[in-house]
């Protein structure tokens, strides 16, 4: 029921979206996640050991196959994963995380930062 | 939904590493994080600046200090920050709102209402709200008519009052009502009768206003989890849910009566065994869950064991929290299980006085003579109890498979040192595995 699209997937031989590299990540992860369901400490693990070896970039990868799989828990899991990285961090470092780059107009940031000024104070410099 | 991904992205290792997901993706994402924080990613670049306002969660809590909060006129306050929020959100379904608030703020409580009303107003499927106010918080009417809401967590400072024309939620899974407060009697059951497709319910009150029972009927609930601080013996707890499967009841001294067959049970009973002998028609609190196949018990003080156990004739697992030297309760427990399989015991404390020491019954529980074929001892050290508990189970367990025994010490020289000690017991079994951490 998990994967009804992963034979839609084998029978469309065009399709970019989901390179083989991830597919050996996504699929075996339902047995993984019986697995570790119950025990959340091993989750937490395996979530530190995944942001570890997964550059972020495999991470939206995994994500995009995730969600073309259908596959909640997975979905749920990774973008989670991203969220725990990116929380209580500062803009730059997120922006560093992710590879992005500020394309305001200069003075436009500092509007929206005063806008809802609640939002930036007590952030993490790391 | 998805993407084509360009594969020449793969060779770059500064590039742009999110842009290549869109946006409800993204905004799924942000749904994990406080709102404060997600409000934040709007500085990142132009295509973020919208993306918080369509996240389907909102997640606010006020962790200002009380000292910061009459500082600065000028300054922006969780208040403002919420209504801003609100104002400026698209109008998206939203399915998960939480709430976290300690203020001493008396106006407080319109606010609350209003951000409620909301969540109620655009569909939300989960509801969290913890309030620490000066006083409490009754909860709006549209709650208790949401055709949306599936969970609902509350606590602190809330009341509730409903009474059954008013309570439908149709699709409420879980409930968790948490130290919350109740106008009246038929409020607490008319939320349970208004929500016919329940499933999970979590309970911890007092005994309000000197009430002396409490009753807990539904049935469709099939995991609950109950906490009642009463202060009095006499009060009465009833649960009537016949598709219960899973139970964690943690109680005083009173009674309650279980008109079902529980599975699977955890009880912590802080029991005196003094007082309950002294109740009228006192009846063991193990009776109702006498068919239960796995039982975790946990108790303080020197428990209602001494008495007469009812038979657990299905019991295949045990798993007891026991503090440090309340051994002689264990025969007593075997006795009673005569098919126990799996046997866990996690010693709670190991600090002194060690006033009991381990005797030997008078002959050996059937259970760990022919059918328990794993034990697990948790936090065990080599104390002479211990290792007389320890000489005694592994002599008389004769189907024993595995024993499993965990220090929780993080000097690995002394539990080696432990390791040593007990593998030069005797032992009663053949074939057995054993396994020290």
């Amino acid at each position: 029921m998990k994967f009804c699209t992963v034979k839609q997937y084998f029978d469309d031989e065009n399709n970019n979206n989901v390179t083989n590299g991830i597919a050996t990540t996504v699929i075996p992860l339902p047995n993984k996640h019986l697995k570790i369901k119950a025990n959340n400490k091993e989750m937490e693990q395996y979530e530190q050991e995944l942001l570890r070896n997964v550059m972020p970039q495999e991470l939206t990868k995994l994500i995009l196959a995730a969600n073309y799989l259908n596959f909640k828990e997975a979905l749920d899991f990774f973008c989670r994963t991203v969220a725990n990285a990116i929380q209580n961090k500062s803009v730059d470092y997120v922006r560093k995380f992710f590879g992005l780059e500020s394309d305001f107009e200069p003075g436009e940031e500092e509007k929206l930062c005063k806008e809802f000024a609640w939002s930036f104070e007590g952030v993490d410099e790391d | 939904m998805a993407m084509n991904l360009n594969s020449k992205c793969d060779n770059n290792v500064e590039v742009d590493r999110i842009s290549n997901l869109p946006d409800p993706l993204i905004c799924h994402i942000l749904s994990f994080i406080p709102t404060k924080q997600s409000v934040a990613t709007s500085i990142l670049s132009t295509r973020w600046k919208p993306l918080w306002t369509m996240v389907p969660a909102l997640d606010f809590e006020d962790t200002e200090k009380p000292d910061q909060r009459y500082h600065d006129n000028n300054r922006m306050t969780f208040i403002h920050f919420v209504c801003g929020v609100l104002a400026v959100r698209k109008p998206v379904p939203l399915k998960k709102f939480k709430l976290q608030l300690i203020s001493p703020n008396q106006s407080i409580h319109f606010h609350v209402r209003a951000w409620i009303y909301y969540a109620i107003r655009h569909g939300v499927e989960e509801i969290d709200v913890r309030l620490f106010l000066r006083r409490p918080f009754e909860l709006p009417q549209c709650v208790f008519s949401c055709k949306s809401l599936e969970i609902m967590t509350l606590y602190g400072m809330v009341v509730l009052n409903c009474h059954s024309e008013s309570v439908y939620l149709p699709k409420v899974k879980h409930l968790r009502l948490l130290k919350v407060k109740y106008a009246n009697e038929d409020s607490f059951h008319s939320l349970l009768t208004g929500s016919p497709h329940l499933q999970r319910l979590s309970v911890w009150t007092d005994q309000q206003d000197d009430t002396m029972a409490l009753n807990i009927c539904h049935p469709t609930v099939e995991w609950l989890s109950a906490i009642i601080e009463a202060q009095d013996q006499r009060f009465k707890l009833e649960i009537n849910v016949p598709n219960l499967k899973f139970l964690n009841l943690v109680d005083s001294i009173f009674q309650y009566d279980l008109m079902n067959n529980v599975v699977k049970a955890t009880f912590d009973l802080f029991e005196d065994a003094q007082q309950a002998s002294d109740l009228e028609n006192y009846s063991h609190p193990l009776g109702p869950v006498a068919d239960a196949h796995t039982l975790t018990l946990q108790y303080a003080k020197s428990p209602c064991f001494d008495f007469s156990l009812p038979m657990l004739n299905n019991l295949g697992s045990l798993r007891l929290q026991v503090r440090c030297c309340q051994w002689h309760l264990l025969p007593n427990l075997l006795e009673s299980a005569p098919n126990l399989v799996n046997l866990i015991i996690n010693k709670e404390d190991t600090e002194g006085p060690h006033e009991l020491s381990w005797t030997e019954p008078l002959h050996v529980p059937k259970c760990l003579e022919l059918r328990i074929r794993r034990i697990s001892l948790l936090q065990f050290r080599s104390l002479e109890h211990e290792l007389e508990l320890i000489k005694y189970i592994l002599k008389s367990a004769k189907v024993l498979e595995r024993m499993d025994i965990l220090t929780g010490l993080s000097d690995l020289e002394e539990s080696h040192h432990i390791f040593k000690i007990i593998s030069e017991l005797p032992r009663g079994s053949s074939a057995r595995e054993k396994l020290f951490k």
